[in-house]
């Protein structure tokens, strides 16, 4: 068991909430939206949305984390695994979904 | 914005992001073996996050362009290659989140736990860097 200090735990929730959030957002447009080549422009980019979307939610959970986690203490090559499992579905789910 | 400036934009961009990747491996393969950074290693850092942000800023620059200009033509004559265009794009945002992060914990912090987590942040943003250069070649070439 490590202890990882507060400031990098909430700098890694901020991260992982902001690519979760964008991830999440994208799988749901992907449900409504008309498939490609039906609707040729749109009035609002919806990309730039999901952006300042996943932003806003990461940095609102890398302050709540600061402000609510004192301190993480938990196997750090279990917290690799973790990372990297929830990177490797975000990557896949947003190369399967466009 | 004329037609020509697009491209040229369009390719100082691919080059930036290149050359961001190509920094970026640096601090990857060096910081777990430092207890303090070196300070070649603190500017690989620096210019890579420097490089891997402006690239992303010029692509959400240049992004409307290509949805007025460059899309419609490419989904009537490859609509493959317009998803690919758009993969691209949100493997983007995942890399300069996950290069962000990680030289911010790699440069401000030097415990051991946080330089394993900036160096796993790092590499999965390199391994993201890669796959959108990849489709941004393939995409370009078109």
């Amino acid at each position: 068991m490590s202890k990882i200090p507060k400031i990098p735990a909430s700098v890694l929730c901020a991260v992982m909430m902001g690519i979760l959030s964008y991830t999440i957002q994208r799988l749901i447009d992907a449900q409504n939206e008309p498939p490609m080549g039906t609707v040729l422009l749109q009035t609002t980019i919806p990309y730039y949305w999901r952006i300042a979307m996943a932003c806003l939610h990461a940095t609102a959970s890398g302050l709540l984390c600061h402000a609510l986690l004192p301190q993480l203490t938990m196997s750090i090559q279990t917290l690799k695994w973790i990372v990297s499992a929830l990177l490797i579905l975000c990557v896949l789910a947003l190369i399967v979904v466009p | 914005m004329k037609l020509y400036v697009y491209e040229v934009c369009t390719r100082i961009h691919g080059y930036i992001a290149i050359l961001g990747l190509a920094v970026l491996l640096h601090p990857i393969l060096s910081i777990s073996s430092q207890k303090q950074l070196r300070k070649g290693t603190r500017w690989s850092v620096w210019l890579s996050m420097i490089l891997v942000l402006t690239a992303y800023g010029m692509g959400l620059w240049l992004y409307p362009e290509y949805r007025t200009q460059i899309k419609p033509g490419l989904i009537t004559e490859n609509i493959a290659l317009a998803y690919m265009f758009e993969r691209k794009e949100h493997l983007a945002f995942l890399t300069s989140m996950l290069v962000l992060g990680g030289g911010f914990l790699c440069l401000y912090f030097r415990d051991s736990a946080s330089r394993t987590l900036a160096r796993l942040l790092m590499l999965w943003g390199w391994i993201c860097g890669l796959l959108v250069a990849g489709m941004g070649i393939m995409v370009a070439a078109a």
